[in-house]
């Protein structure tokens, strides 16, 4: 029963101590140049930008792969769902985020980025600034302190680019990091191959408000605001925003999610629709000239 | 009579008694069944028969020992279905599952017990930890301990565990947590699973799979994985250390590591054989599984003689010993095969699946309803690329506190053999449809045992026949 492991065992013994020792490095070291090989052809240079929002249930989760191959994570799911989703959409190999953003601490956008953290190495932790008050919270700040993960606090007018692409951090503004935490959270406007994904976390109507007046937030994809609740995508902030894409993340929920009202308007407006609940992951891949969705991937 | 056998049949006679006990026969019983036992014996062989006279007692300890054991450790008090406000400790490694941890607790006075608790995945609690819990608790099935859902929990110290203990969970989870960093999610549950037996990575689907395809046993730290362990520590110490030393840091080895998963029955059991294994080695004597299989049923049981009829996992793991012990070498007889073990020991390895499954089939049919047939083509596929699995398992978990970036070349070749084994797993699960069974009946059961019996006590002659 244990042949196979006592001749490997005694094959790097016995390598050792006859000196051939020289053979099996070369051996690691052609391995490990194949590995390398392997890992560039893969998860190398995609000149393609990629949308995920990630089918994580009741919650969010978007990873945005830039043209180029920065990769940034807004917001983790209730659970660690996500990194099941992640293990499908990154490389087997790729063991690295650059940013993950965590829009607000509210434990359904925020849970499972504990998994990610743990799991992943990542180069930085974006958020708002306002401490959370939950448990979920207090392990995730001790997570990052323990991991070393750098930490930046972002919002309204701060920009992240890379490349040809930018990300403009259009909330929180100030007055509203002191409300109640949905309104507090960040949203972003993408730009890149040629087109605008706007992710706006749980907005409030009041921030979506603030948005119309104050931002061009026309957008080709529009992440749908707290998972379609009637209160958020009003018919304003909806006409302000035309998407021709949009996507509500939503799973199995006792408040209605996604109501009949926003179905209503998304219609309205004339976008074209998809739910994680209807059909799973929805990814999109902007070549520059056209967009194309797969979903129940 | 030679020790050996002394040792063999005093244990055999007091897991007797304590099976006796625990299924509730009356004194009285067993001395009818003793003399009946006695008068036959004395007609076939009197020498045996005078044995049984000497053996009596020990059934007689086995059948004592069972109730003092209840007289002494029954003192549970535990008030359920009542909403109640109770402390605790945390008294093993919580259990990370994919939505809540689960928790097992020691109850302080006024209460007594142990129960288990379904908590939220944060905050994070940790062996030693002592908490305020205010909940309702609910009886279970046997088997399981009482529960608690969901309720308030309020952490009032930590670190009140043993420090050996805590040091050794701690270091389970930096292992963990260093595979997990490795390798993508279902390759590190895997690889975690194989190496410590830590479960808290698989989802509902991978665990179903595993279940589905007859080969949850390679994550559950079987008999298969410690024998692993002892042979390769043993192995690799002995070529720097004197053979003497070697044994005993080996053996100290493999206690650590059973402590370290948190010494579940079955890896109590497969260590304690472990050791066996590498004393016989050491003593350069035969090492008879008869006698290790029984001392090791008797140590455990000595430690909870409820083991030995109420808990299926018991049942199950000596069940499937015993059918690789004797039944193997009764199949390979009757097939003709030499020495000759196959790639990667495929043949070695399936004869094992098909005399362990033979065993347990109606323990399994009587607990579980249902019998996988296809799993012993899974386990010939997978178990012979476990060792080696295991091996770079637990590279990547000592490698991990060094550099992390050597985890990930490592990780590689892990990688492709652990995708082999899920690719496996999967594709079993897929296609192999249980047999179910709506029950099986006492009698048959003691019928098919027989005719195991008989089949291996005359294994020896029908291949003579054939000659």
């Amino acid at each position: 029963m244990f042949v196979p492991f006592r001749t490997f065992v005694s094959i790097i013994l016995n390598n050792m101590k006859k000196a051939k020792s020289a053979i099996s490095i070369l051996l690691l070291i052609a391995a490990f140049d194949v590995f390398v090989w392997y890992s560039i052809a893969l998860g190398g240079v995609d000149g393609n930008l990629r949308l995920y929002y990630l089918n994580v249930g009741q919650g969010d989760g978007q990873l945005i792969k830039l043209p180029g191959g920065a990769k940034f994570l807004i917001d983790g799911g209730p659970n660690s769902g996500v990194i099941n989703q992640l293990a499908g959409d990154l490389s087997n190999f790729d063991r690295y985020i650059d940013l993950v953003i965590v829009t607000h601490t509210d434990a359904d956008h925020l849970s499972g980025l504990l998994d990610v953290v743990r799991r992943y190495k990542v180069g930085a932790v974006i958020w708002n600034g306002r401490e959370g008050e939950t448990d979920v919270w207090r392990s995730f700040v001790k997570a990052v302190n323990d991991k070393k993960i750098p930490v930046i606090v972002l919002g309204e007018g701060d920009k992240i680019s890379y490349g040809e692409s930018k990300l403009d951090i259009l909330a929180p503004a100030p007055e509203f990091l002191s409300g109640a935490s949905n309104e507090a959270a960040i949203i972003t406007m993408l730009t890149s191959k040629n087109i605008k994904a706007l992710f706006t976390s749980d907005a409030t109507p009041e921030v979506e408000a603030r948005l119309v007046q104050k931002y061009d937030i026309k957008a080709d994809i529009l992440k749908v605001a707290h998972h379609g609740s009637r209160f958020s995508s009003t018919a304003d902030f909806l006409n302000a925003v035309k998407p021709k894409v949009s996507v509500i993340q939503v799973g199995k929920n006792n408040y209605g999610h996604p109501t009949a009202e926003v179905l209503a308007r998304l219609k309205d407006i004339g976008s074209s629709l998809y739910r994680n609940d209807i059909n799973g992951a929805v990814e999109i891949l902007v070549d520059g000239k056209s967009a194309k969705v797969v979903t129940g991937i | 009579m030679p020790i050996h056998d002394i040792v063999f049949y005093g244990a055999s006679f007091f897991l007797i008694g304590v099976a006796a006990a625990s299924l509730g026969i009356s004194l009285s019983g067993i001395a009818v069944l003793t003399l009946l036992g006695g008068v036959i014996l004395f007609f076939w062989k009197k020498k045996a028969s005078i044995a049984l006279v000497v053996l009596l007692p020990v059934v007689f300890a086995g059948y004592g020992y069972f109730n003092f054991y209840y007289s002494k450790h029954g003192g549970e008090y535990i008030v359920y279905e009542k909403q109640i406000d109770f402390e605790g400790m945390v008294s093993a490694e919580p259990m990370r599952k994919e939505k809540v941890q689960e928790l097992t607790v020691s109850l302080y006075s006024p209460y007594k017990g142990k129960i288990k608790i379904n908590t939220a995945l944060y905050p994070v609690f940790n062996y030693g930890d002592i908490l305020a819990v205010g909940g309702t608790i609910e009886e279970s099935s046997y088997g399981t301990l009482p529960s608690v859902g969901f309720p308030k929990i309020k952490l009032l110290e930590t670190g009140k565990g043993s420090k050996i203990m805590s040091t050794l969970f701690a270091f389970r989870r930096g292992v963990v947590a260093n595979i997990e960093s490795a390798l993508p999610l279902e390759e590190a549950a895997l690889l975690a699973g194989e190496t410590v037996g830590d479960k808290s990575g698989f989802t509902k689907d991978f665990k179903d799979a595993m279940a589905g395809s007859g080969t949850s046993h390679i994550v559950a730290l079987s008999g298969y994985n410690i024998s692993i362990l002892a042979v390769a520590v043993s192995y690799i110490l002995g070529t720097f250390l004197a053979r003497r030393k070697a044994f005993y840091v080996s053996v100290l080895v493999i206690i650590t590591f059973v402590l370290m998963t948190g010494a579940e029955a079955s890896v109590v059991r497969a260590a304690i054989m472990g050791v066996l294994v590498l004393l016989a080695e050491r003593t350069s004597r035969l090492y008879s599984l008869r006698n290790a299989l029984v001392l090791a049923a008797f140590l455990m049981v000595l430690s909870n003689p409820k083991l030995l009829a109420f808990d299926a996992g018991f049942e199950l793991s000596f069940g499937a010993l015993l059918g690789i012990v004797y039944l193997a070498p009764a199949i390979k007889l009757l097939l003709k095969m030499g020495k000759d073990e196959g790639l990667l020991g495929w043949k070695t390895n399936g004869i094992a699946t098909v005399s362990a499954q033979f065993a347990v089939a109606p323990i399994l049919i009587g607990k579980f309803g249902q019998l996988t047939l296809l799993s012993v083509f899974a386990n010939i596929l997978i178990l012979g690329v476990v060792p080696i699995t295991m091996f770079f398992g637990f590279v990547i978990g000592m490698l991990g506190f060094v550099s992390y970036h050597l985890t990930l070349v490592v990780g590689w070749f892990a990688w492709i053999l652990l995708h082999y084994q899920i690719f496996i797993i999967k594709f079993f699960a897929n296609i192999a449809e249980p047999v179910y069974f709506n029950s099986f009946p006492f009698y048959l059961a003691t019928a098919y045992y027989g005719a195991i019996v008989w089949f291996i006590v005359y294994s020896k002659r029908f291949v003579k026949c054939d000659k």
